[in-house]
């Protein structure tokens, strides 16, 4: 289970605070809130499902560029 | 008459209404602080959509119905999902929008969209849900589409025919003008007779290459089009058999923008530009080229515009005439908002301190 926190930026269409959501990658992570928030996703993502461009996200303090990146299964944290 | 002018800038899209004294008063500013790309308001200035560029979030579209009090964000025109579109940096998003018209007056509740990349979109339920023309983005001549100023292609102008809705002409930076005569099922070119200045000599005339800034059809006379072309001015009296350049603008043949007389196709608007490697007012001087008789003179309209080491650009839908062919609204680059209210002979300034101008129109 990862724990997700979105940037304020992002409030409006985000969760307002940090949310578990299940996956073995960013993308199912992420997928698991957008089903929640489905707004959100066009946000964060574009037409093919690939991160925006300037949409930054961190994996236990690592920068991850794909949303086929994989999370680890400790405790982790995204942050985008 | 037009009761309301939007200005779509840099930082929000600001309402403007005519009161009952003369001229225009700020009346509201929704999206402020974001780039709003494109507007579009229905006859009776109720329905209103407007498209949004956030930059890190990507496109956005909203829409009012109760004329700009408020808004809902709607779904956004997308590209269909490819099979590993996630791991192909080419597959295509949306990145921008570019146009949006009514589909006719038969088809209410019914719009086209234009993007950057170039691509059409339609929408039968009033923007609640989008669909690609797939004929237009399979059309085999689209392989030759190339970004003119910006990375991505841009289809940037939809005329909708006042005498047949299911004909359509788009036109597209670099990829000329494409017709549809059977609401979007098959397209052809129609830009024969454009000349690309740009192209080695044998494929200037090359169709499918063309950067037309924009397009225009006049409503009352729907066989003239005017085109502002990255390298000059075309004018089409055949409904789209072909092209013909005019030469004889005094200023310059460079610019971005152009407006057709809603009632007289012989009467068009340029704001000319130094040519494309600088783009700047000739001389610091803002000024209009209008022509009254198709093209064979134009007049150089100034009085108002300013004279002097002025830098303003106004971009391919920085210019707007109303029904009337009588208002018009002009906005820059850099700020400044001018109308006029006898067809361009006069302008006032509306402000000079605005955020850069994407768009301005007439409703």
């Amino acid at each position: 289970m990862a724990k997700v926190i979105f940037t304020s930026h992002l409030r409006s269409v985000a969760p307002g605070g940090a949310v578990d959501a299940s996956g073995g990658s960013v993308g199912e992570a992420l997928a698991a809130v957008f089903a929640e928030y489905p707004q959100l996703r066009g946000y964060v993502l574009d037409d093919q499902d690939r991160l925006r461009l300037h949409i930054a996200v961190f994996v236990d303090g690592v920068h991850v560029r794909k949303t086929h990146s994989n999370i680890r299964w400790a405790p982790a944290a995204n942050f985008i | 008459m037009a009761e309301r002018l939007y200005v779509a800038s840099r930082k929000g899209l600001l309402i403007y209404e005519r009161g009952a004294k003369a001229g225009w008063r700020h009346a509201s500013t929704a999206f402020i602080g974001s780039p709003v790309t494109m507007v579009l308001a229905s006859p009776d200035n109720r329905t209103i959509f407007a498209g949004l560029n956030l930059g890190h979030f990507g496109t956005k579209l909203h829409r009012s119905t109760d004329g700009g009090a408020s808004w809902t964000e709607m779904p956004v025109p997308s590209f269909p999902k490819i099979e590993g579109g996630d791991k192909d940096a080419k597959a295509p998003a949306v990145s921008a929008i570019w146009a949006m018209e009514w589909a006719g007056r038969d088809r209410p509740g019914a719009l086209w969209l234009g993007t950057a990349p170039a691509a059409l979109f339609y929408s039968a339920d009033n923007g609640a849900s989008w669909t690609l023309n797939e004929a237009l983005w399979n059309l085999p001549t689209r392989a030759k589409w190339m970004g003119g100023g910006t990375v991505d292609t841009a289809l940037h102008s939809i005329c909708v025919d006042p005498r047949k809705s299911e004909r359509v002409a788009v036109a597209v930076s670099c990829g000329g003008v494409t017709l549809t005569e059977d609401g979007g099922q098959s397209w052809r070119v129609a830009g024969h007779g454009l000349r690309a200045e740009f192209m080695p000599p044998d494929q200037q005339f090359d169709p499918d290459v063309q950067d037309a800034h924009l397009m225009v059809q006049c409503p009352a006379a729907p066989n003239v089009y005017w085109i502002q072309h990255h390298n000059g001015i075309f004018r089409c009296t055949d409904n789209l058999k072909s092209w013909q350049e005019i030469d004889t603008a005094p200023v310059s043949r460079f610019g971005f923008a152009v407006a057709v007389h809603p009632k007289d196709a012989s009467t068009a608007w340029f704001v000319p530009a130094v040519k494309d490697e600088q783009r700047y007012p000739a001389d610091g001087k803002v000024v209009v080229q209008r022509t009254r008789d198709g093209g064979k003179t134009f007049d150089v309209l100034r009085r108002g515009l300013p004279q002097d080491n002025a830098f303003d650009l106004v971009y391919r839908h920085g210019l707007a005439v109303d029904a009337t062919g009588e208002r018009l609204a002009m906005g820059s680059t850099t700020g400044s908002v001018w109308t006029s209210d006898n067809g361009g002979d006069d302008w006032s300034l509306l402000s000079a301190n605005l955020p850069p101008v994407n768009a301005v129109r007439l409703f």
